[in-house]
């Protein structure tokens, strides 16, 4: 394995201050019976075919052996299982930054792979195992703490959150007089979450759902109390207990307004933690209450004949299927229907589907911050020449990390295309003379 | 203030707002709230060009403010808003008289138990802090949460960031700078993250959840953290009796409950959390899941014989501390859970239930096909409305208080209870 450390203080300081006594714990606690004789098996199964190579993003841009899934848990975990707390400093911190900054954690390969063989989960468990010796990409970790501190991903203070939803509302008054957004309100039909970002940096995401909302008659509510965010970098980070934690105060926050259901925005990996991982490391088979992605949800209000067609988007589109609602949840089908009532001119982009290739955004590596962007970008060339294959104007991405990701691939190679969220559509070409008044 | 035994236990019914379409002068009305007695109901209301009042029983506040908003009556009867001046500055207005201070922003408004005390969450100049009753405290911080007034409102705390921290600085961050402001004033401990502090009933001391590494949860009481670390912890709370302080405590992957730092429950559970003693401290109770999807209760270290699959929450013990009421869900059914039975019938929602002053009663708002009821000792009132308010007992435990909406009518009615 040919790998530079990156200048990443996380893991350069992360490993000066190890004790080799957290190491030994750390392992201990991970790999207990049952999760050695899985990660056995998984040694014991693999054959080397290498399928799972062209599978991976990574491996299929950077055409580096190392970058082959097989490769990357060759170096992480089972260098652990074979070297236990002896194995050294220098390669504690490679194992971090393979299993925070060089996996999504998309779940393709295992896809590909003749036995199945879930290359995301064990570098899941690296990840675990990075945070319980505290060797952790900066940005990332910075993320988890802000979640700890405000229950939020961005540091977002409470009445930062407050004023910015209220200033959302003024704005969109001036296109939709009667429109509200409404705050704490009980007993609504839809409790809608967003991620930390929103507030923050993409403010007229909220304004967009307020309108979708308004003028489909939603009875709809947002939060003023922390539990407004739906995102999770603590899950990525490895960091389960405070996982644990944010989607215990978001569902509790439903609750506590007794809604009926919990809308989510388009975000992909928030939907993994609150639909699948943190519910049941809670306890909870099921989400408490029910809950929806945005896509999903466009698609009830499309059929439905709440949200209609006022005029189709002019520009030629392709979409791009995210990791965590598609190989996750799939909502593929859902989406295009959605996005080809909208846009006429639509095209598919190949690989496509659950066998989309990843942002290469997602699992938590672009919230890894600058360090890991060029590694990230490169390794996406196959993203790139998807998206160029396809001619398209514009790509739908309805992610927030997608959408990170495949900015800067487009940027990085030069592909003339713009990209959207499958609300940006919607609120652009939506009738909204149904718009109620009061 | 009109004591509880005073309100009008009498009337049966009676319409307090015949027509809620009221012919004043608003552009759009937001969501009512209604009085503790049911004498009175509210709305913001939007009277055009970014100017927000306050209509009451169909009488408007004199005053219009550029914004308005959390409107909430307190336990003694005064309605409060917060409200955006002329001059770009939040304040509380109760009963139409504003606050002295203003500030930048203010949110989580909160009272004592008796209506008397108001206290706020506010920021000034990027700092952050409490007020409370048009007090402020005298330090404020580069962030705070948790804002939390004592049951007597006699002080008020919050979590929160002693020094500023740079971005990215995730080792100062480790080193812990959360702490805990009570009317301003920290303690010296300080954590690397701290949780939902709890007043005693006096309000003379707090306890908290807090995380004193990345990897080592406890509680900390009054600054003092306990000696032992966990794994996680959820939200403590103080004994009314004796002021121990009792927290749900994760050990390896199990639950289990300590108290004043010592385990008193072996771990066993999946999950055990919203933990409540009753109101003498002579019990306890916990939300608890044996496995996966196994919810019931825990009251005293015994578990009901009864489980959900989906979700039990709101347990509330009765006055005497005898009773335990939760509502409890199966897929997308809720029931209602009292002493280890399921009462028959199915909702769409049940929301906390509510014993009466002797406990020998149970009253709890539920929902079906949209419509709003009470179930009353298991029985469901015939009549619906289109929104009702939770139920309150009279003192002598022989009726309860209704305060809803039906044909646009808001009305308050006073039902008896039988038996
Ligand atoms: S990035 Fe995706 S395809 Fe590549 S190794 Fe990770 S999970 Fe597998
Ligand atoms: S595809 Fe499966 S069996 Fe083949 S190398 Fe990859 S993990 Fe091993």
């Amino acid at each position: 394995m040919k790998r530079e450390l990156a200048q990443d203080i996380g893991l350069r300081e992360g490993i000066k201050r190890i004790d080799r006594g957290k190491i030994k714990k750390a392992i201990d606690l991970l790999f207990t019976k049952k999760a050695e004789t899985r990660l056995k098996l998984y040694t014991s199964t693999c054959i080397h075919c290498g399928l799972c190579a062209e599978a991976c993003h990574f491996y299929m841009s950077h055409k580096d052996p190392s970058y082959m899934p097989i490769a990357k848990v060759q170096n992480t975990i089972w260098k652990l299982l074979k070297e236990g707390a002896n194995v050294n400093n220098q390669d504690l911190a490679l194992i971090a930054q393979i299993a925070y900054t060089e996996c999504n954690l998309c779940r393709r390969c295992s896809m590909y792979c003749p036995f199945g063989i879930d290359i995301a989960y064990q570098m899941a468990m690296v990840r675990r195992f990075c945070h319980l010796i505290g060797v952790t990409p900066q940005y990332i970790q910075d993320t988890a703490h802000s979640h700890a501190a405000t229950m939020n991903q961005m540091w977002v203070k409470e009445d930062e959150w407050i004023d910015s939803v209220q200033w959302q509302e003024e704005e969109a008054r001036e296109e939709l007089p009667y429109l509200r957004i409404p705050l704490e309100k009980y007993e609504a039909d839809v409790f809608y979450s967003v991620i930390g970002p929103e507030p923050k940096f993409r403010s007229q995401l909220i304004y967009q759902a307020a309108v979708i909302m308004n003028v489909a008659g939603v009875n709809w509510t947002m939060p003023a109390t922390p539990g407004w965010d739906n995102s999770d970098m603590a899950m990525y980070v490895g960091d389960y207990e405070l996982m644990g934690r944010l989607k215990k105060i978001h569902f509790e926050t439903a609750l506590r307004l007794k809604c009926k259901k919990i809308v989510m925005g388009e975000c992909g990996h928030a939907f993994r933690s609150v639909y699948d991982t943190g519910t049941r490391w809670l306890g909870w088979k099921e989400p408490p209450l029910p809950i929806i992605h945005a896509v999903q949800f466009y698609y009830e209000l499309f059929k439905a004949g709440k949200i209609k067609v006022g005029k189709t988007y002019p520009k030629k589109v392709t979409f791009h299927d995210p990791c965590n609602i598609v190989r996750g949840r799939g909502l593929q089908e859902m989406a295009r229907t959605v996005v080809k009532a909208f846009c006429p001119d639509f095209v598919e982009m190949h690989p496509n589907r659950e066998h989309n290739y990843c942002c290469s955004a997602g699992g938590g590596v672009i919230n890894c911050g600058p360090p890991y962007k060029k590694t990230r970008v490169k390794g996406n060339k196959v993203k790139a020449e998807q998206l160029k294959r396809t001619e398209a104007e514009v790509v739908i991405a309805p992610c927030h990390n997608c959408h990170g990701g495949l900015e800067d691939i487009i940027h990085h190679y030069g592909l003339n295309m713009e990209i959207k969220f499958l609300g940006d559509i919607i609120y652009e070409c939506m009738d909204k003379s149904t718009h109620p008044e009061e | 203030m009109v004591e509880k035994k005073d309100w009008d236990w009498e009337i049966e019914s009676r319409v307090i707002v015949e027509l809620l379409d009221c012919p004043l002068r608003y552009i759009w009305r937001e969501e009512p709230k209604v009085s503790p007695d049911g004498e009175k109901i509210a709305f913001i209301i939007n009277e055009g060009e970014n100017k927000f009042s306050v209509c009451q029983n169909k009488t408007h506040w004199e005053e219009a403010y550029d914004k308005v908003w959390s409107l909430k009556y307190g336990p003694d009867g005064r309605l409060s808003v917060l409200a955006l001046t002329d001059e770009g500055r939040w304040t509380v207005v109760t009963e139409q008289v504003p606050w002295e201070n203003s500030f930048d922003f203010a949110w989580e408004l909160q009272f004592s138990t008796d209506g008397s005390q108001i206290g706020v969450a506010i920021q000034n100049e990027q700092q952050y802090g409490m007020a409370v009753n048009d007090v402020l405290w005298p330090t404020l911080y580069p962030n705070a949460n948790h804002f939390t007034l004592s049951p007597k409102g006699n002080h008020s705390a919050a979590v929160v960031q002693t020094q500023n921290l740079s971005q990215g600085d995730i080792f100062k961050y480790q080193e812990g700078v959360f702490s805990v402001a009570i009317d301003g004033q920290t303690w010296d401990t300080k954590l690397v993250n701290i949780w939902t502090p709890i007043f005693d009933h006096q309000g003379k001391h707090i306890c908290a959840q807090c995380r004193t590494s990345l990897y080592t949860y406890t509680i900390v009481v009054d600054g003092k953290v306990w000696d032992k670390e966990f794994s996680s912890v959820w939200r403590p709370a103080f004994n009314p009796a004796t002021r121990s302080c009792m927290a749900p405590v994760r050990i390896g992957k199990k639950w289990g409950l300590a108290q004043d730092g010592e385990i008193i429950l072996t771990p066993r559970f999946y999950q055990m959390w919203n933990f409540i003693f009753s109101p003498l401290g002579d019990s306890w109770a916990a939300i608890v899941a044996t496995d996966l999807g196994k919810w019931t209760v825990c009251i005293n270290g015994s578990t009901w014989k009864t489980h959900f699959e989906t979700l039990v929450y709101d347990i509330t013990f009765s006055p005497d501390g005898q009773r335990i009421a939760a509502a409890g869900k199966n897929k997308d059914k809720w029931f209602v859970l009292v002493d280890d039975q399921v009462w028959n019938e199915s909702f769409d929602m049940v929301f906390e239930p509510v014993f009466s002053p002797d406990s020998k009663h149970l009253a709890v708002k539920v929902e079906k096909n949209g419509a709003y009821t009470y179930a009353i000792d298991g029985k469901v009132l015939p009549h619906s409305f289109d929104q009702l308010w939770m139920p309150v007992f009279s003192p002598d435990s022989k009726k309860i208080l209704l305060r809803g909406i039906t044909e646009n009518q808001y009305l308050r009615a006073v039902i008896p209870v039988e038996g």
